[in-house]
């Protein structure tokens, strides 16, 4: 052999190591993002869980209430706020995450049963627009998979929004993970420790104890998220017509609650009087008709609080401010998440963190 | 499109799957004019059709002035084709500068001035196929290269997508015949082209980006830090523009060895140049070796009286400045690199013939002298470069010679000192392996495949994990 041939040789090795050593490498670091990172994986979730384990630390026999929802839920549950309206008679927790629906709404109670977390009570949010058939699902259509593992993409239901975004996204997540999960690895080696803290902690620290986060914009821009919230939703309102893969997450949810001895209800959150008025007989039929389902095999309570607040509580007829979420907090507590805890009141049991 | 980031992976790696796929030849040059074509036209479409329409320009008056034989008629294709290249460059890069700068005159000399301000978008990477342009019309008129022939190949000289947008500044007589030159897939030249990709985004990302924050806040409230403050955002800077634009140029060096051709090194480790003199024949290579053959020996080079050299020094250093940017800031700037120059030049001339001072400045002690006072020095011409205006250039001059009080860096500087350290060791050890090749090259095919494999992956996850989450713009994209 030449000597220019084994040059040739030993670089093409070289090149070919390379070349396998980085895709091995982060295929791997994608496989352990997935199975054993899941605080990387998806640090949203993971900061709001670590808020609740910090809630729910102390046993003091009181029940546990979570709120699973949409990011109306997250800036329109005040937690503690409904807590002192119910003289502390149970521990609250505010469980909402922007864009989630009834399948992230399955994904984050699947996580929180397998961290051995069973709250006494679990308030379901349904947004009845999540639920048309005809248009493509907001939650599943801008999500993004990367959060998810391979264990919770594969329930996810199989739409083309559903692949054509979030599986690409999963995928980006796994093949090239230091690139997609690069501040959250930064952030978890501590890299920018000594460093300015950027925008997105900022955030997750406007997040309150209780998991509520409450939202306030100057008054000159109501106009403009009002629009945008109406660019967002409208077209989810029209031509509807009830959709089983979603409604299937919804039961799947209330199947997870009986399984595991939750008591599950149903919250339609607040919305303004602009979209309230967008809903059509049709899709209040049928929304009806899947709640009365619900009611009816999982005994879930529902909770319609849709016109519970007046426009004025409200930044963009779609999310509560504080003053909003305060009042709308303390009447669910009042009217609706006492009367449910009293079952529990001389049950006594420990019904908390069971982190076993 | 940014090379630091997963679409220019992508896009190189789709690249190179159909070029070297593709049969030899004509298909190849159309692959990479439609693939270099697409690649700027990311940025802005139409100046893209503005860039192609110029290089066919150029490549007519080239055809031209070879069919012409009249010197007169010759000059006059070149003379024609400077005007429309420097014209375009000024209209989209100075004229607002000129406009504002004539507007300041007139309200200084106590006239009311209501010049208007053009909307102009400024190209990019204009200031480097410009000069492309020049380079090579002077030398068809120079006779030293014969025009080109096929537009195909002229277009791809001109829109090659490695050198296209930020250099470096590529020679027709050194990039022409690489195109007919027959290529074939050669896997030391493939594991090189790698490595600089690797060497070069390491560079951008762990270093340059990193760099960032020490150097911004800096020169945003120059007014606000003290003058170590100032002094540790300055050598920042200097790390800053130096790891982003030879990363830059590493990557563009690499992307082009995977596709066959060899571009101009831009960078020779700068910071272990002994002169002014020589931090300039390591400093922007291409920019500094155009400068010399198309700039300075026209205008009479080191011939001459001793005033004219310096002159010529001065002129074309400032030229330089005005090169970098459309501000005052950048004219000073090589403003002051010429006179550094002039200064280096009549402390050599000085020095002849003084045994015993060439001595010591030869010693080991006073080359570290030397070497450090040339990075001081471009440090200190650096200050000029990146403050907005020249009243903020004289405030930190100020503070910093005046030894000023004031707040202290905003980041911990560990980070800094650490960054001063890995790229003075790096250029120590890039010095070694220039002045050993055959011990590297004996030393390279004994490392086990392997290692190189996890050593290079391993640099790679270190600039992915290092870089910030948005990688910031290439500096000398503006340029």
């Amino acid at each position: 052999m030449s000597k220019a041939h084994a040059r040739s040789r030993h670089f093409r090795a070289g090149v070919l190591w390379a070349l396998a050593t980085a895709a091995i490498g982060q295929i791997a670091l994608g496989t352990l993002i997935d199975v054993g990172l899941p605080e990387v994986r998806d640090p949203e979730y993971a900061h709001r869980e670590h808020l609740l384990i910090e809630q729910t630390r102390q046993r003091d026999g009181r029940p546990l209430v979570v709120v699973l929802g949409s990011s109306r839920v997250q800036n329109g549950f005040d937690a503690e706020a409904a807590m002192t309206a119910t003289n502390q008679q149970a521990r609250m927790f505010n469980f909402g995450i922007p864009t989630s629906g009834p399948y992230l709404e399955r994904v984050w109670l699947d996580r929180l049963l397998a961290k051995g977390m069973k709250p006494d009570l679990l308030l379901i949010e349904v947004l009845p627009m999540h639920y048309n058939a005809r248009r493509s699902p907001p939650d599943l259509r801008g999500l993004d998979g990367a959060r998810l593992s391979v264990g919770e993409m594969a329930k996810m239901p199989k739409t083309v929004e559903s692949v054509m975004g979030p599986c690409r996204r999963w995928l980006v997540g796994r093949v090239i993970p230091s690139h997609r999960h690069q501040a959250e690895l930064r952030e978890r080696l501590g890299i920018d420790a000594d460093a300015p803290r950027l925008p997105r902690h900022d955030a997750s620290q406007m997040i309150d104890a209780f998991g509520f986060q409450p939202r306030t914009f100057p008054p000159e821009q109501a106009a403009r998220l009002r629009r945008l919230s109406h660019v967002q939703y409208d077209s989810c309102y029209s031509e509807f017509e009830l959709s089983v893969p979603q409604a299937k997450q919804l039961q799947a949810s209330l199947e997870l609650c009986r399984a595991n001895g939750i008591r599950p209800a149903i919250l339609l959150a607040p919305e303004g009087s602009e979209f309230r008025e967008l809903v059509t007989p049709a899709m209040e039929q049928a929304t009806q008709r899947m709640l009365t389902e619900c009611r009816e095999r999982y005994g879930a309570v529902v909770i319609d609080a849709r016109a519970w607040m007046l426009d004025p509580e409200f930044f963009d007829m779609h999310h509560l401010t504080p003053w909003g979420a305060r009042l709308f907090s303390e009447r669910l507590a009042r009217e609706a998440i006492v009367p449910m805890l009293s079952g529990f009141a001389n049950a006594a049991k420990s019904n908390t963190l069971n982190q076993e | 499109m940014l090379f630091c980031t997963l679409q220019y992976v992508l896009f190189l790696s789709l690249i190179l799957a159909v070029y070297w796929t593709l049969p030899e030849g004509r298909w190849r040059v159309w692959l990479l004019l439609v693939a270099s074509f697409d690649f700027y036209r990311r940025w802005n479409e139409w100046l893209a059709v503005l860039i192609a329409a110029t290089t066919i320009l150029d490549w007519l008056l080239a055809l031209a002035m070879q069919r012409c034989h009249s010197s007169r008629w010759r000059r006059f294709i070149l003379v024609f084709s400077l005007c429309v290249n420097l014209g375009l460059l000024i209209a989209f890069k100075y004229a607002n500068f000129l406009i504002d700068s004539l507007r300041d005159a007139l309200q200084h000399a106590g006239a009311e001035a209501s010049l208007p301000v053009l909307a102009v978008i400024l190209p990019i990477g204009i200031s480097f196929y410009t000069f492309e342009a020049i380079n090579y019309m002077v030398d068809v008129y120079r006779r030293k290269i014969p025009a080109e022939r096929d537009l195909g190949h002229f277009m791809l000289f001109i829109l090659f997508f490695p050198h296209l947008v930020a250099g470096p500044i590529v020679r027709a007589k050194d990039f022409l015949p690489q195109i007919k030159r027959p290529k074939r897939w050669h896997w030391p030249r493939v594991g090189l082209g790698l490595w600089l990709i690797v060497l070069g985004t390491f560079k951008k990302l762990a270093i340059a980006d990193r760099m960032a924050p020490f150097a911004d806040p800096i020169f945003a409230e120059p007014g606000v830090y003290s003058a170590l403050a100032i002094a540790q955002g300055a050598i920042a800077f200097a790390l800053q523009v130096y790891c982003d634009f030879s990363g830059y140029s590493d990557i563009a060096l690499g992307s082009a060895y995977l596709l066959g051709y060899k571009l101009a090194i831009n960078f020779r480790l700068p910071f272990l140049a002994v002169n002014m003199a020589d931090f300039w024949r390591r400093w922007h290579i291409s920019l500094s070796t155009w400068l010399r053959d198309y700039l300075f020996i026209p205008l009479g080079g080191s011939r001459g009286s001793r005033w004219r050299v310096c002159r010529n020094l001065l002129i074309v250093m400032t030229i330089g400045g005005l090169w970098h940017g459309a501000t005052w800031n950048c004219v000073l700037w090589g403003f002051a690199i010429g006179v550094l120059l002039v200064v280096h030049k009549l402390f050599a001339d000085a020095c002849r013939g003084r045994e015993r001072v060439n001595a010591l400045l030869q010693s080991p002690l006073g080359t570290a002298g030397r070497v450090l006072f040339t990075f001081a020095s471009f440090v200190m011409t650096l200050i000029i470069f990146r403050t907005m205006s020249l009243s903020d250039t004289g405030v930190m001059f100020a503070r910093l010679f005046s030894g000023s009080a004031g707040a202290a860096m905003p980041m911990p500087v560990a980070g800094l000192y650490a960054t001063i350290a890995t790229v003075f060791f790096a250029h120590l050890l890039g010095a070694w392996l220039v002045k050993h090749p055959l011990a590297v090259c004996r030393f390279m095919v004994r490392i086990p495949p392997p290692a190189i494999g996890v050593a290079t992956a391993s640099v790679l996850q270190a600039a992915l994990l290092l870089g910030p989450a948005v990688s910031k713009s290439f500096i000398y994209f503006q340029f």
